[in-house]
């Protein structure tokens, strides 16, 4: 079914939309939250959630990509898990690495009346990707918004994973001098 | 500010770039294939047995084509042989294969040029460097295993195990080796394979200066990279030398490395303070280190070793890079390849993929245009051969063989959207010396998850393939080209 139908039934409130969207992008948000939980049970009430939050968000959005927008909920469904289970000592997943490798980007901790808002920092982000060519950004993006291990990501991009992960460190070595130059960090 | 801050607001970013890396991701509605190991637990037999005939469509087409006039090309005639006898693929079976071992279910002669053997197993199964090893999630040790003309045949195989300690981590080494013509094989146990070895694990890689001993890379979190940092493990007492211990690394934190066939040299990479990468070359009996930045004259942003006797530098050049091999021997320098970018940032352009040897890089590249024109080069001597009507749009794999002188490449059916499959097509196998590359039509390869397993030997390939709606066991397909 065609996105646009999709986002209708919602719209319509047709409990339709809630197994046309698991029929269509069920996998797509699964593939997103077992990366970043690393748990099956974890992963399948996830993914059960992002159901649950397109049919509270939508409307009154109305998104245009509807894969990414369940993505994005996917996602922070997801984050917000793991970061219950790692309060619980059971996190896994790629995430635990991307945010060690992150770290590089913020060399030392800041305090909370120091931190900027979500909203800038991601535009900055926004246009750091930007001043990236094409690949290097794909990588960076497979990276840190999929949460794709290394190793996926080498076989790809058909990259050798030193590759990879030399490619990534010049990238967050790029993305910490941006937010220094724009007085972010 | 801490980096969940940074993740959370890479949520947020335009729609285009998640697209964008999400079509690289082609097959990202599926969960991640696991491309080396073969790891499935032991459920419950299954009784249904379900039976797949696979019909293979016969493709008719041998044909020859003359080399370009550059004098750079190789004067061989490159051919295509494709084959047309129709390859059966094993249905499902109900066989129980016990854990940890590897049952022969069929053998077939593809048209005199391709020996096709089909296995059943259950553990866990990997290729190291030429010859197999299977293992199992139980204490015993596992078994390497060589295909000759019999089938498998299991070698002895011994396992080490002894604790070790390295700066304030406890370590329990423990894996099999077997010693097979002179050649020292190692797989570390299955337990271990799970572990992602950057966080959590260590790993062995082949010494090949001496094949009494192995490399053992243990982990050492470094500023948000994980480093691997190389000792080498005397297998016959258990001894680990620090190899590095005399050299200049203050400052310096070696990520990824390489030694010379005769160990006298080091290739090291790792990164400074302003994140920017740095390889170093290391004279191991002079104990030196040396920028590669300046032995080259020139910035590097990549850098492997190609043939154990020299290395290959990808050398900045504005927006673009040049390939040069430097010698370590005679530090002489040969510029490859001019003006160059990674395959695929520029549809319009030819671009460089690289060749995937162990991991690594091969001693082959493809040059690869918009319109898929392939050109293999030789790193080791510049020389290029076009491999005309090979579409290098559609090239999904590209693997060299052990000794560098067999390329695999896999190609994908991009209509093919079956999920947890990587739509091999198309399977060929190119001998370098004779200009041959002998290309497997495929049908039907979409009943079962499939990847690359790896080499076998220098012309036989081992393809792994997972049924979600089996319950027990693989199956690996194994194809020898002649």
């Amino acid at each position: 079914m065609e996105d646009s139908r999709i986002v209708e039934l919602y719209w319509t409130r047709s409990e339709a939309a809630i197994s046309e969207t698991a029929a269509k992008y069920g996998k797509y948000c699964y593939a997103i939250a077992i990366r970043i939980l690393a748990d099956t049970e974890d992963a399948d009430e996830c993914v059960n959630d992002t159901y649950l939050g397109a049919w509270n968000s939508i409307p009154p959005h109305r998104p245009t990509i509807l894969s990414t927008f369940l993505g994005k909920i996917t996602r922070r469904i997801s984050i917000n898990r793991w970061e219950q289970n790692n309060r619980k000592k059971r996190g896994g997943g790629e995430i635990l690495l991307a945010l060690d490798e992150l770290s590089d980007c913020i060399p030392s901790p800041m305090n909370t009346e120091s931190a900027i808002e979500n909203k800038e920092l991601a535009k900055s982000v926004n246009g750091f990707l930007s001043t990236l060519p094409d690949m290097e950004r794909d990588v960076f993006v497979c990276r840190y918004w999929f949460l794709a291990s290394v190793s996926e990501i080498s076989q790809k991009f058909n990259f050798s994973q030193s590759k990879t992960k030399s490619m990534l460190m010049r990238t967050r070595g790029k993305l910490y001098r941006h937010l220094q130059k724009e007085g972010l960090i | 500010m801490n980096s969940m801050f940074l993740l959370d607001a890479i949520e947020a970013i335009d729609d285009i770039y998640i697209l964008s890396a999400q079509n690289r991701l082609d097959h990202i509605s599926e969960p991640p294939i696991k491309a080396v190991y073969a790891v499935k637990r032991k459920y419950h037999t299954r009784k249904a047995f379900i039976c797949i005939a696979a019909v293979i469509a016969v493709l008719i087409s041998t044909f020859t084509v003359a080399m370009a006039a550059s004098r750079e090309f190789r004067e061989f005639v490159f051919s295509i042989f494709h084959i047309q006898a129709t390859e059966k693929l094993p249905g499902n079976t109900d066989i129980t294969v016990p854990d940890g071992s590897l049952e022969q279910l069929d053998e077939t002669d593809l048209d005199g040029a391709i020996t096709a053997y089909y296995f059943k197993g259950d553990g866990v199964i990997r290729p190291v460097g030429g010859l197999l090893y299977s293992g199992s999630y139980d204490k015993t040790a596992g078994t390497f295993y060589d295909l000759d003309a019999d089938g498998l045949v299991p070698l002895p195989t011994m396992r080490v195990e002894f604790p070790y300690s390295f700066r304030g981590t406890d370590f329990n080494i423990k894996f099999d080796y077997a010693v097979y013509r002179g050649e020292l094989y190692t797989s570390i146990i299955p337990e271990n394979l799970d572990l992602n070895p950057y966080k959590y694990g260590w790993d062995l890689h082949r010494a090949s200066m001496d094949t009494d001993k192995v490399w053992l890379l243990l982990p050492y979190p470094a500023s948000g990279d994980y480093g691997m940092y190389p000792l080498l493990l005397d297998i016959g007492n258990n001894q680990v030398h620090d190899v590095l211990a005399d050299l200049p690394l203050d400052g310096i934190l070696p990520s990824v490395w390489g030694f010379s066939d005769d160990g006298a040299f080091a290739l090291l990479s790792g990164y400074l303070a302003d994140y920017e990468p740095c390889f170093w070359v290391c004279d191991m009996e002079e104990k030196t280190l040396t920028p590669l930045s300046e032995l080259i004259g020139r910035t590097i942003s990549d850098s492997y070793l190609l043939d154990g006797k020299s290395i290959v530098c990808y050398a900045e050049n504005g927006d673009e890079f040049d390939v040069i091999r430097y010698d370590l021997e005679t530090g002489e320098k040969a510029v490859l390849v001019e003006n160059m970018v990674h395959y695929g940032l520029h549809d319009d352009e030819v671009g460089l993929r690289s060749i995937e040897y162990y991991g690594g890089q091969g001693r082959h590249a493809l040059l690869i245009d918009g319109t898929g024109s392939v050109t293999l080069i030789d790193l080791r001597d510049g020389n290029r051969t076009p491999l005309e009507g090979i579409p290098g749009n559609s090239m999904l794999l590209t693997s060299e063989s052990p000794d560098g002188t067999h390329i695999l490449f896999a190609f994908e059916d991009k209509s093919n959207t079956a999920p947890n499959t990587l739509s091999m097509q198309q399977l060929g196998v190119l001998d370098t010396r004779t200009g041959i590359l002998t290309l497997l039509e495929r049908e039907h390869y979409e009943v079962r998850s499939e990847t690359i397993l790896g080499w076998l030997a220098n012309d036989c390939v081992a393809v792994l393939a997972l049924d979600e709606n089996e319950e027990q066991g693989w199956y690996m397909y194994v194809y020898s080209f002649k």
